[in-house]
């Protein structure tokens, strides 16, 4: 399957002020922020936030966005010095975005093949749950349901499992791989296309899952980054094209990849 | 910034000025390696309005790079270690110069190498094309043998600016290294060997290391480093090489401000090139050229161009 769609929409650096943080679980915050209303923000873009005091620039994963209001909902994990800092805002604090980046999950594709009554699994581990959560909350809206796989490291950082049940069966694994949920599920029948986004030995043991099954998967992928727009190169993931690979941009071809054409090494 | 349309088209004849007989509209070009071919900053911006572009390090043949972790944050800069991954100089002429001669904007080749041969063979296909300047990076770290081994002596960058000149139609400018014990004898050998230019500093050889992991941050191990913690250092090179040369200097290292520019041309930098400041601010180069043209208006009668080399040290 060739994954090819960009739902295109030009970037730009804009204003967020920082409306509310929220501690959803242990390391884990919500922050909203006050943006344009209106942009065309779709499930798998991001946003490089410029941070004071830090040269580079903070991918984070769009985790929801209010179109009417401009309200943008990001998912951080404060595991580094920049997640610390941000962590740490407070409120009315004014950032500089650049969004939207990147190419994001084919919505369309993944909705017309709902219409058409087939089943999407969505599976996502820890942090990873961030963009899924703006999938679900879309596909919710318009009427569908999906079966969720969820993966927590431990009960103190589970969070936001109810809104992945608004849209859908939702099964949890704490503590274990969230993928030794699939074999039993799939007894009972495969998807026709997997959404995913968490670390990667949950990516590296879901392709295999995928491949031995012939599940058509995207997953969302994460790497350090520095334009974010594609001119650096730095954020380069390796990518199977038939006998040979190539390295290609997180930031512009991905985040979102055709999970099957990645290589993890 | 607001200044009346006057003033600032006056502001804009200030900063005129001119490379190799090249004419830039202004002193800023956008540096190799951190602006691709611009195709993704003109989706940001009108990257028409730059002095000049320097693209992406060129080699003969393509290149993948090397293996990701590219990229470490450092106090005040970045490493950096890509390792020159480009279309090849053919795929260049193919598909990102006509798209980039539509700009209208001069266009600087950065051209890196493996040995002489390699180096003649690409400077010698795109002398057939409408580029503009020629840039000989003699100075990539990332790369081993990527062209930093001729960049270290004064003999051996002698003898490829050598080797090159005869081949190429076109102005050379040789980006050297900060990597070296004299820069200005590296630059003034240069300049014998028939350089029209030389640009300064490429980065420096720098490491991160992850003390949870006891790895080293980036793959490749070492990396270039650059964005304002080098600036002194380029600085005081590129006031070396120019006290000593008789050909125009373009200064780079952690410009991230008009002032920051002022400062280059003030040790004696002809133009400027502005690498790392775009990866940091996507918005750099039309901010930092507002900040020229403030300046511009704030000094009326100034032309940037008499700054070059006006540094007072009596």
């Amino acid at each position: 399957m060739p994954y090819g769609q960009r739902a295109y929409s030009a970037p730009l650096d804009r204003s967020l002020i920082l409306l509310s943080r929220t501690s959803l679980a242990s390391e884990i915050f919500e922050l909203t922020f006050q943006t344009e209303p209106g942009l065309n923000l779709i499930p798998g873009h991001f946003v490089h936030l410029a941070l004071e005091s830090f040269p580079l620039r903070r991918p984070l994963s769009v985790a929801g966005y209010e179109s009417g209001s401009g309200v943008l909902t990001l998912i951080v994990q404060d595991v580094g010095k920049g997640s610390h800092a941000l962590c740490g805002l407070e409120p009315r604090t004014c950032l500089r975005g650049l969004l939207p980046l990147g190419t994001p999950f084919p919505m369309e594709r993944v909705m017309q093949a709902l219409k058409e009554g087939r089943q999407v699994w969505v599976v996502g581990g820890g942090i990873g749950l961030a963009p899924l959560l703006f999938c679900v909350w879309k596909l919710g809206e318009a009427g569908f349901s999906v079966v969720n796989f969820l993966g927590f490291r431990d009960k103190e950082h589970v969070f936001k499992v109810r809104e992945f049940q608004d849209c859908g069966k939702t099964l949890v694994s704490i503590g274990g791989f969230v993928t030794d949920l699939l074999p039993e599920a799939l007894r009972e029948g495969s998807p026709d296309l997997l959404l995913a986004c968490g670390p990667t030995p949950m990516l590296r043991a879901l392709q295999k899952i995928c491949a031995e099954h012939k599940i058509d998967a995207l997953a969302s992928l994460e790497e350090r980054m520095g334009c974010g727009i594609g001119a650096c190169l730095v954020c380069s993931c390796k990518v199977q094209k038939r006998a040979s690979f190539d390295y290609q941009r997180v930031c512009k071809d991905g985040p979102v990849f055709d999970l099957a054409e990645v290589s993890f090494e | 910034m607001m200044i009346p349309q006057a003033a600032e088209d006056q502001a804009r004849i200030a900063l005129e000025t001119s490379l190799c007989g090249v004419r830039l509209k202004n002193p800023l070009i956008a540096a190799s390696g951190t602006f691709g071919f611009g195709r993704e900053y003109d989706e940001l911006y009108d990257i028409s309005c730059w002095g000049a572009v320097s693209v992406k390090g060129l080699t003969l043949k393509p290149r993948l790079g090397n293996p990701p972790s590219r990229i470490a944050e450092t106090p005040s800069g970045m490493l950096n270690s890509v390792g020159l991954q480009n279309p090849g100089v053919e795929g260049f002429i193919k598909e990102e110069l006509p798209w980039l001669l539509e700009k209208k904007v001069p266009i600087i080749a950065n051209v890196a190498g493996f040995a002489v041969e390699d180096y003649c063979e690409s400077v010698l296909r795109l002398s057939d094309t409408a580029i503009d300047i020629l840039e000989l990076n003699i100075s990539c770290p990332n790369v081993q043998c990527g062209g930093m081994h001729f960049g270290v002596s004064p003999q051996s960058a002698s003898a490829i600016t050598g080797a090159v000149r005869k081949v190429c139609k076109k102005p050379l400018m040789v980006k050297l290294s900060p990597n070296v014990s004299d820069i200005a004898a590296v630059a003034k050998a240069t300049e014998e060997a028939g350089a029209d230019a030389v640009s300064l500093i490429n980065t420096l050889t720098g490491m991160a290391v992850d003390t949870k992991t006891r790895r080293p941050t980036l793959a490749n191990i070492t990396g270039g480093l650059s964005g304002p913690a080098v600036k002194p250092v380029a600085l005081r090179m590129v006031w070396q090489a120019a006290s000593v040369l008789n050909i125009p200097t373009v200064g780079m290292g952690g410009i991230m401000t008009g002032d920051d520019v002022l400062q280059f041309m003030m040790v004696g930098a002809t133009a400027v090139m502005v690498g790392s400041a775009n990866i940091f601010d996507p918005m750099a180069g039309p901010r930092i050229l507002g900040e020229l043209l403030q300046y511009a208006d704030e000094n009326e009668g100034v032309k940037l161009s008499e700054l070059v080399g006006s540094l007072r040290t009596d």
